[in-house]
């Protein structure tokens, strides 16, 4: 697909990495959409790295939550990692999402 | 992807000019208001939140420059609104300079944009400052609006006890395609006071049917604030509209005080709705905001459309297939439906363009030293957008010279038992398939007598010659005339009243002029409201067809060869009594074809009076849409467009005014010089009918 979208995934035996960088944003939910569904109709374990985001909106947040609920309904772990940005880290906390994150990192 | 966010940005830019300029003229349109009123506080929110939102919207879209600058006009009519500034003609005019720069600044980088002057920018902030009694030295950081987004500024006026606001938060479906970001909405509330945010995700669907750019989370928050709901609010005010938020006080007095409630009676509805609405687009959610070239080509297609349904009417009625004829029926029905409903889209309230005016009524009242006031009525009225586009300036013209030349000083109104304040009543209404719009003065009138001298002097008409009143305004009219004794900025140069005669000629429009000697002068201009389709009769000369506009032609009677011989080879009919000339289009338009026995004669109304058209055959009515003929026969003026047939030949689409002009124009020339070639503009090779030989 399009060279420059943030979204990348590594397929494994047992479970489907996705690596996710930069600005992930409204501009690239279809995508996002589109490989959280890919992802997780694979029946696999799936586990997301934010290291190397640096911008979150919300229309990323809400499909990440809404990913982690369907990986929960599926019985399979969805493991989030916290996004290594400090100035991510407080947006996310502001807006009220804090308590989610770690919501969906602990299943 | 990179492309489609970058592309996206853009987007955004764009759609927050569009929506800026239109703040801009409510801005206008309410400080000018406010200079009659000046202790309307609702006119005065209003300016406020105008100045808010295009601050707000500008930061959020890089128009950083903008922001700060606005910034500073906004916290001046924050003071005017704590009631600390006071409304003067100083500060409403220094405002409106500031949102002239505003609107240099937001074309900034389009390509051939007149750039704002930094200086000047700084002289008005400078005042402004100076009128709201702060040093002018004051440092007003330009990035300060970054850090102290919408509300900040005001958060330090209210000096009163914290408060505890919860606040229930939750976006339309649309907020996100608006290019608004809730998370920085959230920090702007931040900064009034301690926040506490608690994102609820309960409305988010499941992933598959999940809207990417859809935004599902609401939030409760409880903000510990000195700032009213009012700032609160205006945290909020370019979002609102689709959105649910509530503002309430925190629970904390059980029972609000009398006093909380009375005030909250007062304020509410004003702005909350009245205020509010006006400023924001109304029916921001059930109205599209299109580029006017995709209309234009929608408009385009249903025309072609037309044109082929046309043609399988045609070939239906050929047939004797009963199917055929049914489905062209249908055809025909939804394709007329269809182009009404289309024209119907292109049409537009003539509001915005009177209300242009304003401004500009304002400013030359104050240049010429003049009390002037501006009455509008009728500004609903809806009429086509390009013809709306080319009244702008023809309506400028009218309403400069009535300033200039109508409008009596005041000590001259006083001598006269005037109001000191004149009135310009600018007005649209329909009449018919035509339009009128009138530009009004209760100023001197025309001096007739001046017009007529100056008419001899110019050498436009002979000393002696006979004219009507209204012959004589018409002079007004033509190339260089000015009848005013000193050219002054306004008007005065004989440029402009030309320009608006061939505007509405161009428009196919026509001027009427009244007036009285000491009591005014009333211009009307008298315009279709569309220029895109024409109810006209196809009639025939040879194997070349024509369209003559049905709203000039008044009957259709026969011409015999047996009338021809009886008026002694003169071209001339007798209706009914009434002598009625005719010109032959066959020998008009050189059309060599055999002549039937039985011709038919179309009278048209004219300015010049009633003529006839003669033609071979009347075929029918037409509705059609009208193609240019492009640059290249643009001065060829007895065609006004042509129009494809349902046998897709071209027929050229006349106008009757002029054809009637150009042939006494031919015949009095013929008369000077018999052998001059003919100068019928139609007479050229490559002629779009092609089929006119």
């Amino acid at each position: 697909m399009e060279m420059s979208v943030p979204i990348t995934m590594n397929k494994h035996e047992a479970r489907n990495d996705m690596v996710l960088e930069g600005a992930v944003d409204i501009s690239v939910a279809a995508e996002l959409k589109q490989s959280l569904l890919e992802a997780l109709g694979a029946g696999k374990d799936l586990h997301i790295s934010l290291a190397a985001v640096t911008e979150l909106d919300v229309t990323a947040v809400q499909l990440l939550w809404a990913a982690a609920r369907e990986a929960k309904a599926q019985g399979v772990a969805f493991v989030l990692d916290e996004p290594a940005s400090p100035a991510l880290a407080r947006t996310l906390a502001d807006s009220g999402f804090a308590e989610l994150a770690l919501a969906a990192a602990g299943r | 992807m990179a492309q489609s966010v970058l592309g996206n940005t853009d987007l955004f830019k764009q759609s927050f000019r569009e929506e800026a300029r239109e703040i801009l003229v409510e801005l206008e349109a309410a400080l000018l208001e406010l200079n009659g009123n000046p202790g309307d506080q609702e006119l005065v929110g209003r300016v406020f939140r105008g100045l808010h939102t295009i601050k707000g919207s500008g930061a959020m879209f890089g128009f950083e420059q903008l922001a700060a600058f606005t910034h500073n006009l906004e916290t001046a009519f924050d003071e005017v609104r704590n009631g600390r500034l006071a409304i003067t003609a100083e500060l409403i005019d220094l405002t409106l300079s500031a949102l002239d720069q505003i609107r240099s600044m937001l074309e900034e980088g389009a390509a051939g944009a007149p750039s704002a002057d930094p200086a000047r920018c700084e002289q008005i902030l400078v005042q402004v400052r100076q009128l709201a009694g702060q040093p002018a030295t004051s440092p007003v950081a330009p990035r300060a609006v970054e850090k102290t987004p919408a509300g900040a500024a005001s958060s330090g006026a209210f000096a009163g006890p914290l408060r505890e606001w919860h606040i229930h938060f939750a976006p339309g479906p649309s907020m996100l395609l608006n290019g608004t970001n809730p998370l920085l909405l959230l920090r702007e509330l931040r900064e009034l006071g301690g926040l506490s945010v608690k994102a609820s995700m309960a409305s988010v669907p499941p992933l598959r049917e999940l809207d990417p750019e859809r935004c599902y989370v609401t939030w409760e928050m409880v903000l510990a604030t000195a700032a009213g709901k009012d700032a609160l609010r205006d945290v909020f005010i370019f979002v609102e509209d689709g959105c649910e938020l509530t503002l309430a006080p925190a629970a904390e007095p059980a029972v609000p005080s009398i006093a909380d409630l009375t005030a909250a009676a007062l304020t509410e509805p004003r702005s909350a709705s009245a205020g509010r609405r006006t400023t924001d687009r109304p029916d921001n959610a059930t109205s599209l905001r299109v580029p006017a070239a995709k209309l234009d080509q929608f408009v385009d297609l249903v025309g072609e459309l037309v044109t082929v349904q046309a043609r399988l009417s045609e070939l239906a009625g050929r047939r004797d297939d009963l199917e055929i004829a049914e489905v062209s029926e249908e055809i025909e029905r939804l394709t007329s439906a269809l182009r009404e409903n289309s024209m119907n889209i292109r049409m537009l309230p003539i509001r915005a363009t009177f209300e242009k005016f304003r401004r500009l009524v304002h400013d030359l009242a104050r240049d010429l030293g003049k009390n002037v006031e501006l009455a509008i009525e009728g500004a609903e009225t809806e009429l086509d957008k390009t013809v709306i586009e080319q009244l702008g300036d023809p309506l400028m013209h009218l309403i400069r010279n009535s300033m200039d030349h109508g409008i009596e000083p005041p000590a001259v109104r006083q001598t006269r038992a005037k109001r000191p304040t004149a009135t310009i009543h600018l007005s649209a209404r329909h009449s018919g398939a035509s339009v009128l719009i009138a530009v009004a003065d209760d100023g001197g009138g025309i001096d007739a007598a001046a017009v007529r001298a100056r008419a001899v002097e110019k050498g436009l008409i002979a000393p002696g010659a006979e004219l009507t009143e209204s012959e004589i305004y018409a002079l007004l009219f033509q190339p260089g005339f000015s009848t005013a004794k000193q050219v002054t900025d306004v008007s005065g140069r004989g440029v402009g009243m030309d320009v608006v005669r061939q505007k509405v000629d161009s428009l196919r429009g026509t001027i009427d002029v009244v007036s009285k000697p000491g009591a005014g002068t009333s211009v009307t201009l008298r315009l279709p409201l569309t220029l895109a389709i024409i109810d006209g009769l196809l009639v025939s000369v040879g194997d070349a067809s024509f369209v003559l506009p049905l709203a000039n032609t008044l009957e259709c009677v026969e011409l015999t060869r047996d009338d021809i011989a009886r008026a002694n080879g003169k071209h001339v009919a007798n209706v009914r009594g009434e002598v009625v000339p005719y010109i032959r289009l066959r020998d008009h338009f050189h059309i060599h074809a055999a002549r039937p026995d039985l011709e038919q004669i179309m009278i048209v109304e004219t300015e010049d009076g009633r003529y006839g058209l003669v033609v071979d055959k009347v075929l029918g009515d037409c509705q059609t849409v009208i193609k240019n003929l492009g640059r290249f026969y643009r001065h060829v003026q007895v065609v006004s467009g042509a129009t494809i047939l349902g046998n897709g030949t071209v027929a050229l689409i006349l106008d009757p005014c002029r054809l009637v002009q150009d042939a006494m124009r031919l015949q009095a020339e013929g008369r000077r010089a018999r052998a001059a070639p003919p100068g019928n503009p139609l007479r050229q090779k490559d002629q779009p009918g092609g089929r006119a030989h």
